[in-house]
């Protein structure tokens, strides 16, 4: 499958054009295409331009230049750059200028990668359909009367949409594969602490994870290789991984039959059998397996997550940065500040999140949802003893329709019914399109073994060539 | 099950206001979202170990050592102060 990026490449070093030329060609097609999506938040144009210039300056002296130098990517505005605003999507965040680069944003401009913008996401990251962005939609660029998904709705509608060959998202429990899946492009959610998170928004710490989208499996694993490693700036970041070095040949694939009974959409059941069975045919041996305890993953999922959301947005109190409203008190500011700069979502799961953690319920609710979760990564781990990669839907619809979910929370939170488990188990995942229904995009999961990112992304490429290509917009 | 005088407690804890229309929203929101959590309590648990964190961690120490703080970024966090004096952060009193 012919990397956008690897194209790009060689069209810089053959001369056929210059970075600066590739940028506002990029910027100009984003100002004229993204009125109908709002996949931008803001652009970076100065930035930009003048990281070009570098890169042009080096190719006509003749040198070489990196595989991502020169290329344009995007960035979720959870993620921070400095000297640029980073809303999170939030209106307490709405005048917030970034003080540092993350270290996902510094790793991606030490190999020259030019980026061009800030996307749009649900507030705070909480969210599966972008409708709760404190600063409106975005659309998929598939089908603009669709949902592209959330919360990374603009940086997956931004490669969608042929902006950019790959961006940054994150992903707490299922936010880089869902809209990837909906979107109809690659994303991929790395094992917990591969990628450093210094630098981006916190949701839920124990399950926050940084990741690539991208046109194809190997845009998303250049971008991978530039973010990845351990960072002294981010405890939980670990250097460990695995090569990729298994022969396809022998490649041992389990599907796990409780991601494909009630509620999943049969016609991505029958993309996703289609998939399966061209895996098989390519020589994989294809066993059902069984992970009982996933039944009780979204469960779990709804008291850690919102949890660990009302202790790490305490943070949000008006006093230091962010929206400030001044009042008499002190209690009265917290109060006004918080109350006008959180949006409904995002108050609703501080409330959650503060009830689950209070004395007399913390015992029924926490404990045993970190029992759960004990579970949950044993079944995985019994599992790949057996096999070698899991491959289920990525969500068990494709894009609905807006305004279908939006006032009913416990609807909206089914659609990361598949990919909540992979967060809890703190394992990697890819989501990659595999097929149509009704003409949007269905979303295929391959789920890996802790460090076995490599692996994963070697199988995703696999698959791509089995599949054949899958253009964007 | 949680109740309207819950959530308005649970709201002030988190430095909350909520509308009239809110509570009562919130409310039934919060039950139903709670009710389909309840389904954790079906699960037997005996002996399982709770787990905090996706891998087994060890804590991290960092040198205690002293290090100049980059200028942009100073004043860029500088800027960010709702209320500053000089360089300092201008907060209401806590103590009247």
């Amino acid at each position: 499958m012919s990397s956008v990026i690897e194209q790009l490449h060689e069209e810089l070093e053959s001369g056929k054009t210059t970075a600066t030329a590739l940028v506002e060609k990029t910027l100009t097609h984003i100002r004229a295409g993204d009125a109908d999506v709002h996949a931008f938040l803001s652009l970076t144009d100065a930035e930009a331009l003048r990281a070009a210039g570098v890169v042009d300056e080096k190719l006509s002296r003749g040198e070489e230049i990196g595989i991502l130098e020169g290329a344009p990517i995007a960035i979720k505005d959870n993620i921070l750059l400095a000297g640029e605003k980073a809303t999170a999507g939030s209106k307490i965040l709405e005048s917030y200028t970034a003080a540092y680069d993350a270290t996902v944003v510094k790793k991606l401009k030490e190999a020259g990668a030019i980026i061009v913008g800030k996307t749009n996401l649900d507030e705070f990251a909480m969210g599966s359909s972008s409708e709760n962005s404190a600063f409106g939609p975005t659309r998929n660029p598939r089908n603009l009367e669709r949902v592209p998904g959330g919360s990374s709705a603009g940086s997956a509608a931004a490669v969608a949409a042929g902006f950019v060959p790959a961006s940054l998202g994150s992903d707490t429990g299922g936010s880089i594969r869902q809209p990837a899946s909906f979107c109809g492009v690659v994303g991929f959610k790395p094992t917990y602490g591969a990628v450093s998170r210094y630098g981006v928004v916190a949701m839920a710490s124990s399950l926050d994870q940084i990741g690539p989208f991208g046109a194809t499996v190997r845009d998303a694993e250049i971008v991978f290789d530039a973010i990845r490693g351990q960072d002294d700036h981010d405890a939980t970041s670990l250097s460990e991984m695995h090569d990729a070095h298994l022969e396809y040949g022998h490649v041992r694939v389990g599907v796990p039959k409780e991601y494909f009974s009630e509620g999943l959409d049969a016609g991505v059941r029958a993309s996703i059998e289609h998939a399966i069975e061209e895996l098989k045919r390519s020589g994989m041996e294809v066993e059902e397996i069984s992970l009982p305890s996933s039944a009780y993953a979204l469960a779990c999922y709804y008291v850690i997550m919102p949890a660990e959301v009302s202790a790490n947005l305490a943070r949000f109190d008006g006093v230091r940065y962010g929206l400030h409203e001044s009042r008499n008190q002190l209690y009265e500011e917290y109060l006004a500040s918080r109350t006008n700069g959180f949006g409904r979502e995002v108050r609703r799961r501080i409330i959650l999140g503060t009830y689950v953690l209070s004395s007399g319920y913390y015992d029924a609710y926490y404990a045993q949802a970190q029992k759960v979760r004990a579970l949950i990564r044993r079944e995985f781990d019994e599992a790949f003893k057996k096999v070698d990669v899991i491959v289920t839907p990525t969500s068990p619809t494709v894009a609905f329709p807006f305004g279908e979910k939006s006032e009913d929370p416990l609807t909206m939170y089914l659609s990361d019914i598949y990919t909540v488990p992979v967060n809890l188990a703190g394992l990697p995942a890819l989501s990659l399109p595999c097929g149509h229904v009704d003409g949007l995009p269905v979303g295929l999961q391959l789920i890996g073994r802790p460090f076995e990112d490599k692996l994963l992304l070697a199988l995703g490429k696999k698959y791509e060539e089995l599949r054949g290509p899958f253009p964007t917009v | 099950m949680i109740k309207k005088d819950d959530i308005r407690k649970l709201a002030a804890l988190s430095r909350l206001a909520l509308t009239p229309e809110e509570e009562e929203r919130f409310t039934h929101e919060a039950q139903a979202i709670l009710a389909y959590v309840g389904k954790l309590g079906e699960l037997d648990l005996e002996g399982v170990h709770p787990r905090t964190h996706a891998h087994e961690v060890a804590n991290v120490f960092a040198e205690d050592e002293i290090r100049d703080s980059d200028a942009h970024e100073h004043a860029r966090l500088v800027e960010q102060f709702p209320d500053a004096k000089d360089d300092y952060l201008r907060v209401k009193n806590v103590f009247e």
